[in-house]
């Protein structure tokens, strides 16, 4: 049985998890870290700091979902996470008036929190649109919490 | 592509003599590429800091190209491609980005674009290349913000000029 979606208060922390794949790694000075890319629209996920009070228990998190995903993609890698609060992802706005949704989703556990798309009056949102949506939502979180085996 | 060929593009040597044999679209052969040896760059001498523009310029075309062939992602998943005409138009914008403007920064946009960010004095500019269109912000995500919406790209100039006006000089 599902666990009950839960109202997240703006001053909570949420977490985003990070997986880098190893074949980068000698390229990381040329990427721009698009680490939300919300792919065909979809929300991405975060870790609800009311679930995960401390960074080993984000880091065990990460850890655990590593496990499953390397059996599918040998190459990917959990290497930490960065942070943010609810209220401040809430409070993006972009000069359109743009911004983003933070929810409890608990289907994939209960620490499990989702971030969407927010347009101004439901509208359509454009390519540039969105990418600078991106760019703000990176700017709001902060450098990564390195996992410790990293 | 095997990883180990997208990185043969990267020496300085390739970039040097390295004429354009790629299989590029028969239209697009006519773009202007600076990189693709020393004599389309007239009248520049080959510095040490030419080279390593160079190099630099061989690096980037060369992660394009894992970006096509492999994707990228921050989260478990599929990882995000760019699409080949996304890749195709990205390394031409790459070849014909001129000494005076600095390069950015790319990343895969998650929706088969590629997003390339500069810092510029005023904010960052983001150009996302669709396919044949270009989708930037200057100034993103400040009061400030100026959009650039939908242009499109043909083989007469790579990079359209109101595109070359707002990346920030190196």
């Amino acid at each position: 049985m599902m666990p009950p979606v839960e109202p997240i208060p703006n001053e909570d922390a949420i977490h985003r998890q990070i997986d880098f794949p190893g074949m980068y790694n000698d390229a990381k000075a040329l990427i721009w870290e698009n680490v939300f890319q919300f792919p065909k629209g979809e929300p991405e996920s975060l870790v609800w700091g009311k679930y995960a009070a401390t960074a080993d228990e984000v880091h065990r998190i990460g850890c655990d979902r590593e496990a499953k995903t390397r059996q599918r993609n040998p190459d990917m890698r959990y290497i930490g996470f960065i942070s943010s609060t609810a209220g401040v992802v809430r409070a993006i706005k972009t000069r359109p008036g743009h911004g983003f949704s933070v929810v409890h989703a608990p289907a994939e556990g209960i620490h499990h929190a989702a971030v969407s798309y927010l347009s101004a009056g439901g509208t359509k949102l454009k390519r540039n649109e969105k990418s600078e949506l991106k760019l703000a939502l990176r700017q709001v979180f902060g450098g990564l919490v390195p996992h410790s085996s990293e | 592509m095997s990883l180990a060929e997208t990185w043969i593009q990267i020496t300085p040597i390739d970039a040097l003599r390295e004429t354009s044999a790629r299989n590029w679209l028969p239209r697009w052969q006519a773009w202007p590429s600076p990189a693709s040896n020393v004599a389309v760059v007239p009248g520049e001498a080959v510095t040490r800091e030419a080279l390593q523009r160079e190099e630099m310029r061989q690096a980037m075309i060369a992660l394009v190209q894992r970006f096509a062939a492999f994707g990228l992602s921050w989260r478990a998943g599929e990882l995000a491609k760019i699409t080949p005409t996304t890749h195709q138009v990205s390394e031409a914008f790459l070849r014909a980005l001129p000494a005076a403007n600095a390069f950015p920064k790319i990343a895969p946009d998650g929706e088969g674009g590629l997003l390339m960010v500069w810092e510029g004095a005023d904010g960052p500019f983001i150009l996302t290349i669709d396919d044949l269109r270009l989708h930037g912000v200057i100034a993103a995500g400040t009061p400030n913000a100026e959009y650039i919406d939908d242009v499109s790209i043909d083989s007469t100039q790579v990079i359209p000029d109101r595109i070359l006006n707002a990346i920030p000089a190196r």
